[in-house]
């Protein structure tokens, strides 16, 4: 009996606690490069996956995004209405704590046109985050010869102080990033081809390179054949304690015929020093067309990336995760 | 005896390249566990299924082993864990002893019986980062059956096989796809999956060179098991009932993958009788990492869609990168006190020390095979009560062993900014224990 006993001790273990679901692919490391995918459709949830921010008669486009403190995403993006005048624009804010649900302070405009010369036309935000709701917006600006605006807010967004005067020539859809040392803003230039840098010390006074750091690559078949639009720039510490810079774009395979949206798609390059730039390798886009004007925040082993895409008639901003 | 050898060798001849097994890893049954695994030389029940089949020969008695194990990895990178699986099951061992004329021999057979799954089989992207030595390796079920015999001169020697299976499996659809509407579908479903036995060869020697002193070796074989899959497509697409937009189109995709690795070892060991109290043993195995290949899936696609041809354009794959494993050597150290002999009862304690380097380069590169050194501290006890009545006339023994591997954090840092995984660092803990009884007939 004793034997029994001991016998049933030793083995009886064996007969199996509850089964697990197989393991080991939780929150693998990433640089928050790619591929991106965009959110699909739940009819049980309500929001209107993968949109964010969406009208029949109003385009949404050229969003940014950074962290909400106290957890979820505040949101920002360029209003524009398709009535005359033409490039007659607005950024709004919002906040949202999930993407499958509705945001809890609904987009409103924050930063309007009053500048002379912005030409009634602001566009293209890109927030810096310095923490604690202290925000940097840089903002596209004018319409005849387009340039980067800057502002400061202080409460998260809400409200901006404007710099009188364009900090940067030239520019237009720019994104800035900083490392804490060195400030870089990557743009396009009206009526040149690629993706220009400009280097500050301070985020004020902005010196542009004189050569583009990335181009269209020409190669038939290329989702970045024709051309390179709509930066983000970002840094990016490692765990190793080093950073990098990352670099998302829309690139254009072909042009599209009169009337149609281009179709982009959204590419990635990185950099240790902001001087070599190099394209992620296979030539494919870390998320497919229709999708541009990346905006994207890396948290740990997830990133979510806001794009404008055409949803009907009209542009909107929808949102992609990775993994 | 010249006909058993002769039974063992082709045995092990027939051996093909096989699979890996959480014996390899976390070790079987509790005496051995508990010392380091440093039990090639000095095993001395069925455990020595596993760590020397030569050993099998030392004992008049039927033995028979029954324990579980129970094995969790809390592995991480970058400070978030990756939910490694556990590994956990019953571990059997049989030995039988016997004579053949004038030669002792024995029989045995071990068995690790995983009660999750059975067989755990996933293939991942190259570049998708993963434990590599506790992704899949631990959630395998373990067989092997040997055969030993004593030979003049305090020698004895053994051998056997261990089973896996390996997975070769097609999926076959015909009929109409549906387009525009894929629900409109009409196919019919053929599958064909084979789970083929593989087998792979272990082998050892032990000498009792002096009468406190053992020596031996082994020798376990490597392998490969392959994961080989084709879906296969055949059909029109179109709408029912409507002339097909493409006739009798085709698509084949063919996944050819390393499922699992096991490389092949050899260990030189000795087991020192120090008092008559105390016991030392050291292993020193050498594992053959430098064949392994990357185990991602080489993915070959065939597709005839007739007039729509030129509209398809699959890239071909790119050349899966090389892991540039190295070949590794490990010292395994384990002792064994005897603390109390009394009539009722015998007491023993145990433990021990393990040094794994790992096999995987930094990962700088394209691949991301995660893997850290390894410092295994183990420690144990056990009871043998000699007699329980019953049927049960020869002593019984219950052994019980804890187990911690540490893996000191490891940084790999890329050469390009624009990996899509960048710099991380892995670190983990491996927590272990067995509980093994053992019953003499």
């Amino acid at each position: 009996m004793r034997a029994c006993w001991l016998l049933v001790l030793a083995s009886g273990c064996g007969i199996g606690i509850a089964d697990d679901a197989s393991g080991g692919s939780d929150d693998l490391p990433t640089a928050g490069a790619g591929p991106y995918k965009k959110l699909t459709a739940d009819e049980n949830t309500p929001a209107d996956e993968p949109w964010l921010a969406t009208d029949r008669v109003i385009d949404f486009t050229e969003p940014a995004l950074v962290a909400r403190p106290g957890g979820g995403f505040t949101f920002f993006f360029t209003r524009e209405s398709p009535d005359p005048p033409v490039g007659d624009s607005e950024i709004w804010r919002g906040a949202i704590a999930d993407f499958t649900h509705l945001p809890d302070e609904p987009p409103a405009p924050v930063l309007v046109a009053d500048q002379a010369w912005e030409e009634g036309h602001v566009a293209a935000p890109s927030i810096v985050d310095l923490g604690g709701g202290h925000l940097l917006a840089y903002y596209e600006g004018g319409l005849a010869a387009p340039a980067l605006g800057r502002a400061e807010s202080t409460d998260g967004g809400r409200t901006w102080q404007k710099s009188p005067a364009p900090v940067l020539a030239d520019a237009a859809l720019a994104s800035v990033a900083t490392d804490g040392a060195l400030w870089l803003a990557a743009f396009t230039r009206p009526g040149e081809p690629g993706l220009w840098l400009a280097r500050s010390d301070d985020g004020v006074a902005w010196v542009a390179d004189s050569v583009p750091i990335l181009l269209p690559t020409g190669v038939p078949d290329s989702f970045e054949a024709t051309a390179l639009a709509s930066p983000h720039l970002a840094w990016l510490e490692e765990s190793s304690g080093r950073g990098h810079w990352a670099l998302w774009y829309g690139g254009l395979e072909e042009l599209p015929d009169p009337g149609d949206a281009p179709r982009y798609a959204i590419g990635y390059a990185a950099s240790f020093d902001g001087m070599d730039w190099d394209r992620l390798g296979g030539g494919r886009p870390v998320l497919s067309a229709p999708a541009g004007a990346p905006a994207v925040l890396v948290d740990g082993p997830r990133g979510t990336l806001l794009f404008d895409a055409p949803n009907g008639r009209r542009m909107a901003v929808g949102v992609a995760l990775h993994p | 005896m010249k006909r058993a050898l002769t039974s063992v060798l082709a045995l092990a001849a027939l051996a093909a390249p096989a699979a890996a097994n959480p014996v390899d890893l976390f070790g079987f049954g509790a005496r051995a566990q508990s010392m380091g695994g440093a039990a090639t030389a000095g095993t001395d029940d069925a455990s020595a299924n596993y760590y020397n089949p030569a050993r099998l020969a030392g004992s008049d008695d039927i033995r028979i082993d029954v324990g579980y194990h129970l094995a969790q990895p809390l592995l991480s990178v970058d400070g978030h864990g990756q939910g490694v699986d556990s590994s956990r099951g019953l571990a059997i061992g049989l030995a039988v002893p016997g004579k053949v004329g004038a030669a002792r021999l024995a029989i045995g057979a071990g068995l690790f019986l995983p009660d999750q799954q059975i067989t755990r089989t996933r293939t991942l992207p190259s570049p998708q980062p993963r434990w590599s030595l506790y992704d899949n390796r631990p959630q395998r079920l373990f067989l092997a059956a040997n055969l030993a015999i004593a030979l003049p001169g305090r020698l004895s020697i053994g051998a056997g096989i261990s089973y896996m299976s390996s997975t070769q499996g097609d999926v076959r659809l015909r009929g109409l796809v549906g387009f525009p509407d894929a629900s409109s579908s009409q196919l019919v479903l053929n599958m064909d999956v084979d789970l083929k036995t593989i087998r792979y060869p272990q082998a050892g020697v032990s000498w009792d060179a002096l009468p406190w002193l053992t020596l031996a070796a082994t020798y376990r074989g490597g392998f490969t098991l392959v994961l080989d899959q084709t879906f296969v497509i055949t059909g029109d697409i179109g709408s029912p009932g409507a002339p097909p937009l493409v006739d009798d189109g085709f698509l084949q995709l063919r996944s050819v993958a390393q499922d699992l690795f096991q490389p092949a070892q050899v260990t030189a060991a000795l087991h020192a009788r120090v008092t008559p109290r105390l016991a030392v043993g050291f292993d020193l195995s050498w594992h053959r990492w430098s064949v392994f290949e990357n185990p991602a899936a080489q993915i070959d696609i065939e597709l005839d869609l007739r007039d729509f041809n030129d509209l398809v354009n699959i890239p071909p794959q790119d050349p899966l990168p090389a892991p540039h494993f190295h070949d590794i050597a490990i010292p395994r150290l384990g002792v064994e006190y005897v603390l109390r002999h009394a009539p009722r009862r015998t007491w023993r304690v145990r433990g021990g020390y393990t040094y794994e380097p790992s096999p995987a380069p930094e990962q700088f590169g394209a691949t991301n095979f995660i893997d850290n050194d390894k410092h295994t501290l183990s420690a144990g006890a056990g009871v043998e009560i000699p007699d329980l009545g019953g049927i049960v006339l020869r002593p019984v023994t219950i052994d019980l062993s804890l187990v911690t591997t540490f893996l000191p954090e490891r940084e790999h840092r890329k050469l390009i900014a624009v990996d899509p995984v960048g710099d991380y660092r892995s670190r983990g803990v491996v927590l272990a224990g067995a509980l093994s009884s053992r019953w003499r007939f």
